[in-house]
Parts: structure tokens; C-alpha cells; sequence
């Protein structure tokens, strides 16, 4: 994969979504653009680079205004939660077209899921208190709810996003299968 | 020897079992990368960030400014002179509740010059707040190393919000609110428009709502809602007397007895303020010098 082209990509990305914010939040739901990049990444780049892909990816959502009001910028929940979504996507991308837009769709649900729970249960877990036991005042299954709105809004931005991300395949420079990658 | 993608493995384990770690620290130690690399990442997407937040503003704002966005915009003659008496009633009404707020600040800080003790309060955020059964506790981020000790009051202001109880750590400490406090407390209630304070009246926690207290009066008291009640007890929070406990919510029959006593409703005070950010530890002056040597 051609980091470069990846880093731009993702400074852009990164950009619309938080700048976009208040033209395309419907209620609390907002498209997470990185997850669509997170996800082309994964399906098309190399093994060894998607975990790092989306390690940064995850990173960058991080510190963007979170569920933490008033607790600063935590680093942790996003990029843990990309790592088991880099894992997922690692696992099923093997079942299906790499070049398909509805491959990136499919997946969005998949690595958002997962990323999705990995982030509450962090959070969820803070409220413990034999750890931070800093509560947030809000119920795991809300949170749940809200992301689940989000993904069926990301998987429908996915598919305008995929076309445009599908369509640059030739920049990133992915080179196919790791040496011991299974075909399946 | 280990292959490249091996350590690349190892390293991305150690990174998420770091991460993993951090995010279950307390904010302060568990923000400080976040806090570190939000601004860098922030400066670096501004000149991009920046105008497409402006743009998708003012188009926001545009398509916000249409009919279908705002339903309630009026679009008559006569539906603007409705709203335009509509917003009155609304003024009027404020004033009016401006000035009865003013009347009970003033009956408030006039108890409290009487009865207000000697006290140094140490302001002390809240990190937790717990409600295990019939006991409400929040967790300071001051301890005794600040001279914090079990049965200390902590207050909002002017509002009485609980008391230290054991066991009260270096840096940290818990409080149990007054509304979880077991048995009655001593109070005097001020009546607006009657100068004389009604003395030693019982106030308990409500055993059906624990957002209230409640005390029972004779019949004819002229105790009525708005009352204000302070604290007036020798034994429990003594160093707390003068500090506002609650208002009078509502009188209704007292069940018991229908045709003698009246039942007080005391909305508790400390629920209308933000005492789940920060509070204040009322320390003796005579702790100050302790602590002071």
C-alpha cells in the first residue's frame, strides 16, 4: 500500500468529517468516513499493513470529540476497537470481491459492529469501580443504539465513498495477497 | 532470529495492550497522549478542517432558515401579535420568579450571618458518584493529605450536600449525601412575608422518595411551598447550621392523623445544584493551622 496516498486520503477524510458535521448530522447520527476508508484499506491492502492502517485511523477518531464530557481526550477505545475490526475484516475478507463497492458496504456493518462494541465496552467498563470507576452517566444500550444508526448512515455514504475509493484503486499501489495469506 | 512481521505483531500487541490500559485510567493520567496529540492533529487539519466546518455552517444555517426548519415561525400579522403577547406573560412570569428567588437569597444569606461557624472550605472535584441502595456517595478527589477527616460537612455554596464519612484515603474521600442521612435532622423553616422563623421542626428523608424530606407541622401553620429550610442541628452537621437543606415543595394531610398535622414535601436543595462536579469540604479553622504546621 502507498502510504502516502493513504495519509492524504485519510488527512482529507478526517477533515470532512469533522468539518461536514453540522450539514449532514441527522439527530445524533453522523457518517464516519473513516470507517469506510478503515474498511477499503482492509480488504484491499496487505495483511501486515491493514492492522496499522487502521491503528491510525482508529487514532485519529479518538481525538475527535467523544461521550467523555469534561474528561479530556482519551486515546484507547477507537483504536482498540479498529484493531478487532482489522482482526474481523482480516478474517471474512477472503469470502468476498475485494473490488466490489458492496463488499465495502457488507463490511462497514462488520468492522463498524465490532468496532462499535469493542469502543462501548471501554467506555462501559471505565464505570467500574475497581478501575477508572468514571461513570457516563449514559446506559451501554443507548450507546449501542446510536451506533447502530450510524452504521446503517455510514453503509449508505459507503456506497458513493466505495465507488469514488474503488475507482482510485491504481494510486494505492496494493499488491495483492501477503506471501502466506490463504486464498481460502 | 524473529521475522520483521513477527516483531511488527509483538509491537502492535504491546501498542493495544497500552492502549487498552490507558483507556481504563482515571481521566486525568488516561487523557494525558490524548490531550497531547488532539491539538497536533487538530492544528494539522484546520487550513483543510476549517473552511469546510464554515461552508457546511452557513449552509446548515441557510437551510435552517426556511420554513420547513422552523415550523413555529410566524407567518401572520396575527400570529406574531400572538406571539408577541405570548412573550408578555413570559416576561412577566420571570420577573416575578426573579424577585421571589432574590427574597429567599436574601432569607438565606441572613441565617447564614447569624449561625455561619468559623469553617475553611476546600473545593474538591467529583469523580464518581455511586447510589448502592437507600445510600447516595460521591467520591472527592481530596483526602487527608488536603486534612480531610470522616464527618467533615461538604456544601455547594450555600446548599449542604453531605457528609465524610470513613474511610477517607490520601487523596480521595467519600461523601454521603444528606438525603441518604439515617434519622431526622433539626431545621428552621422561614416563611416569605413572616419575619419569625418556625424553630424546632424534625425534618426525615422521605421513605418513598429519596429526593425529599418531610416533617409534620400543625394544621394551622402557616407554612406554605417556597419556604425555605435551614439546617439548625446541634448534633448532626453542627458546623452546617445556617446552610440551605431544601424547599418546601407541598403540604398534604398527614395520613396518621388527617385532622391535626399537615405533612411537609422539602424538595432537597443540593439536586437543583451541580454537586456531581465539584463541592467544597468545610475544614475547622483550627484543622487549617494543623494542617498549616
Amino acid at each position: 500500500m502507498n502510504w502516502i496516498v493513504f495519509s492524504i486520503t485519510a488527512y482529507i477524510f478526517f477533515a470532512l468529517q469533522a468539518g461536514l458535521e453540522p450539514l449532514w448530522a441527522v439527530g445524533d447520527a453522523t457518517p464516519n468516513l473513516l470507517l469506510i476508508l478503515a474498511v477499503f484499506v482492509g480488504v484491499s491492502a496487505r495483511k501486515s499493513a491493514v492492522p496499522w492502517g487502521m491503528l491510525i485511523l482508529g487514532l485519529l477518531l479518538d481525538t475527535l470529540p467523544g461521550p467523555l464530557v469534561g474528561q479530556g481526550v482519551i486515546l484507547g477505545p477507537h483504536a482498540v476497537g479498529y484493531l478487532v475490526g482489522a482482526y474481523a475484516v482480516l478474517q471474512l475478507r477472503n469470502l468476498l470481491f475485494r473490488e466490489s463497492t458492496i463488499t465495502i458496504v457488507l463490511m462497514v456493518f462488520a468492522v463498524g459492529g465490532f468496532a462499535a462494541l469493542v469502543e462501548t465496552l471501554i467506555y462501559a467498563l471505565r464505570g467500574l469501580p475497581w478501575l477508572a470507576n468514571q461513570g457516563l452517566g449514559w446506559s451501554a444500550t443507548e450507546q449501542l443504539w446510536r451506533r447502530l444508526q450510524e452504521l446503517i448512515y455510514t453503509a449508505g455514504v459507503a456506497v458513493p465513498v466505495g465507488l469514488m475509493l474503488q475507482s482510485s484503486r491504481k494510486l494505492w499501489g496494493f499488491t495483492g495477497r501477503s506471501k502466506n495469506e490463504r486464498v481460502f | 532470529m524473529a521475522s520483521p512481521l513477527l516483531s511488527s505483531q509483538r509491537l502492535l500487541l504491546l501498542i493495544t495492550a497500552v492502549l487498552i490500559l490507558n483507556s481504563q485510567l482515571p481521566s486525568s493520567i488516561a487523557s494525558l497522549a490524548g490531550n497531547v496529540l488532539a491539538p497536533i492533529v487538530n492544528f494539522v487539519s484546520l487550513p483543510l478542517r476549517g473552511p469546510i466546518y464554515s461552508t457546511a455552517t452557513r449552509i446548515a444555517e441557510r437551510e435552517g432558515a426556511s420554513d420547513f426548519a422552523h415550523p413555529g415561525v410566524p407567518q401572520t400579522e396575527e400570529e406574531l401579535r400572538f406571539a408577541y403577547g405570548q412573550a408578555l406573560v413570559e416576561i412577566e412570569r420571570l420577573k416575578q420568579e426573579y424577585e421571589e428567588l432574590k427574597k429567599r437569597l436574601e432569607l438565606i444569606e441572613g441565617v447564614q450571618a447569624i449561625d455561619a461557624l468559623e469553617t475553611r472550605p476546600v473545593t474538591a472535584k467529583v469523580t464518581s458518584y455511586r447510589d448502592p441502595g437507600p445510600r447516595r456517595v460521591i467520591t472527592l478527589n481530596r483526602g487527608s493529605r488536603q486534612g480531610i477527616q470522616p464527618g467533615m460537612t461538604v456544601v455547594y455554596e450555600t446548599v449542604l450536600v453531605g457528609r465524610v464519612v470513613d474511610p477517607v484515603g490520601p487523596s480521595s474521600s467519600d461523601v454521603e449525601l444528606v438525603t441518604s442521612h439515617d434519622g431526622g435532622l433539626q431545621v428552621r423553616i422561614r416563611q416569605q412575608g413572616i419575619a419569625m422563623p418556625f424553630d424546632n421542626i424534625r425534618v426525615r428523608p422521605s421513605e418513598t422518595d429519596p429526593d425529599y424530606f418531610v416533617a409534620e407541622v400543625p394544621k394551622d401553620s402557616l407554612i406554605r411551598s417556597g419556604a425555605v429550610v435551614i439546617l439548625a442541628d446541634a448534633v448532626n452537621y453542627s458546623d452546617a447550621r445556617g446552610r440551605l437543606l431544601g424547599i418546601v415543595e407541598r403540604k398534604s394531610d398527614y395520613t396518621p392523623d388527617p385532622e391535626l398535622l399537615d405533612q411537609l414535601w422539602i424538595r432537597a436543595a443540593l439536586l437543583d445544584t451541580p454537586f456531581r462536579k465539584e463541592v467544597a469540604v468545610l475544614l475547622p479553622k483550627t484543622a487549617e493551622h494543623a494542617a498549616g504546621n
